[in-house]
């Protein structure tokens, strides 16, 4: 014989949302609403409920090597450069004309 | 007390089948061992869209079952509470009704006790829907296809 008592059910809950936008695997749904569901679901809820997203890693990115080992540069900045050192008495005049040339020349 | 996770579930059976279904699903949970019902509550979601709560032994039809798996002699049933009537309640079209099982996964609890014991830590556990499941088994079975 089995003893009948009142349950009192005011308790915490234990759902907490887990139910609603997709968390929980819900019965009898079409697979449509079920991607909606999954596209709606709240985060915070997820969050909370510790649910993890597996996160497919992205397609191994393709190498696409440089044409050039150097970095390409600018004639003009380059030209700037040497007029710089040029100013700040780094390099004199002939030391200049040298290198322009070569610059040019390259 | 120290209770393992939990396993909320909802089973829904159509109209004369709520007995038979109900006796098939404890049947099935009680026999696998590592698992325990812990809670199970009767909820209905009436024509007006009002839910309504029912232990199994209030149930004429579930009170044998109810007897059978001695769930009113456990020290956990009370944990199903009223605000989870309501979620549940939620998604059940109305005049329907589902019956609750809380299951606690008795594995899980026994391997964080072994894993503490060692000194370790478990670190976390989470419930992976079988949606989501299903979804990574299908998209991992295209890529194998394309690789």
């Amino acid at each position: 014989m089995f003893r009948r008592r009142m349950v009192m059910r005011r308790g915490a809950p234990l759902l907490r949302g887990a139910l609603v936008g997709g968390a929980a695997y819900m019965m009898g749904r079409g697979a449509a609403q079920r991607a909606q569901h999954e596209t709606d679901q709240d985060e915070a809820i997820a969050a909370a409920q510790q649910q993890q997203i597996y996160v497919p890693a992205p397609p191994p990115q393709q190498y696409v090597p440089s044409d050039a080992g150097a970095p390409p540069r600018d004639m003009s900045t380059q030209l700037g450069q040497l007029a710089q050192l040029r100013q700040q008495g780094l390099l004199t005049d002939a030391e200049f004309e040298t290198a322009k040339a070569r610059l040019l020349a390259s | 007390m120290s209770l393992g996770p939990l396993e909320f579930v909802v089973l829904a059976f159509p109209g004369e089948g709520l007995a038979t279904g109900v006796q098939t699903a404890l049947e099935r949970v009680t026999k696998a061992g590592d698992l325990r019902v812990v809670d199970a509550l009767v909820v209905t979601k009436h024509g007006d869209g009002a839910a309504s709560a029912a232990e199994l032994a209030d149930v004429d039809e579930l009170r044998a079952v109810q007897a059978a798996y001695q769930l009113s002699d456990l020290d956990t049933v009370g944990l199903i509470a009223t605000d989870d009537v309501d979620e549940v309640a939620a998604l059940l079209k109305p005049g329907t009704t589902a019956m609750a099982i809380l299951v606690e996964h008795v594995w899980a609890r026994q391997l964080a006790d072994s894993v503490a014991a060692a000194g370790g830590e478990l670190v976390a556990s989470a419930h992976i829907p079988r949606a989501h499941a299903d979804e990574a088994v299908r998209t991992r079975a295209s890529q194998d296809a394309t690789a």
